[in-house]
């Protein structure tokens, strides 16, 4: 059993997934825009970049782990349950978003990437709800 | 699930941040608990009967569920 309390777990824990996100947002910032504009699309210093990208990716998902570990068991409960409300409503999202502007449902084509802010916006609804549902 | 955390918390004059703090759990849980809303887990059932020094059973009624 841990000699800390559950707050310094939680403050801790915080901390670090703080600062692997922002690291991993970093280097995904570097390897989208530095290989364009600092070093044209030099290889090895690519490859590293993308390195770089997947050790704080390793280092962010582990830090959201222990994250998770930190908690309670009631958000633990609140938590699981906004990750599989978000994980059906990604899937969902995935399976029909490629088909969208195939069958003239929309007028543009959608971004791989607007999945994140599918999943960003619901896993945060979630959260708040499950934690206003057990006030 | 019923139970008896409001009571046994009112005998000891103990706040839910303090029983929060005993148990190594967050206020919020103790408000579920305490209100109905959350079941807790074995575990913690089992610190919670050591800590008020009671039988699991005289904490929780398992006749609601």
């Amino acid at each position: 059993m841990s000699n800390t309390n559950i707050h310094q777990r939680m403050s801790r824990s915080n901390l670090g997934n703080a600062i692997w996100s922002s690291a991993w947002m970093i280097s995904l910032a570097l390897l989208v825009f530095a290989p364009k504009f600092l070093w044209d699309f030099n290889l090895p210093l690519t490859i590293c970049a993308l390195g770089l990208n997947l050790f704080t990716a390793y280092k962010m998902i582990v830090a959201n782990k222990k994250l998770l570990d930190a908690m309670d068991e009631l958000q633990r409960k609140i938590h699981l349950n906004a990750m599989a409300i978000t994980l059906g409503i990604t899937v969902v999202y995935a399976a029909i978003f490629g088909i969208l502007d195939d069958i003239k449902l929309l007028p543009f084509e959608l971004d791989n990437a607007s999945i994140l802010f599918v999943m960003g916006p619901t896993y945060l609804l979630c959260v708040i709800l499950g934690t206003k549902r057990y006030s | 699930m019923k139970n008896k955390f409001k009571v046994l918390r009112a005998e000891r004059d103990w706040t839910q941040a303090d029983l929060a703090a005993a148990l190594d759990v967050t206020r919020q849980t103790i408000n579920a608990i305490e209100k109905g809303k959350f079941d807790p887990s074995l575990p913690l059932a089992f610190k919670a009967a050591k800590l008020f020094n009671m039988p699991i059973e005289e904490i929780f009624d398992g006749s609601s569920c």
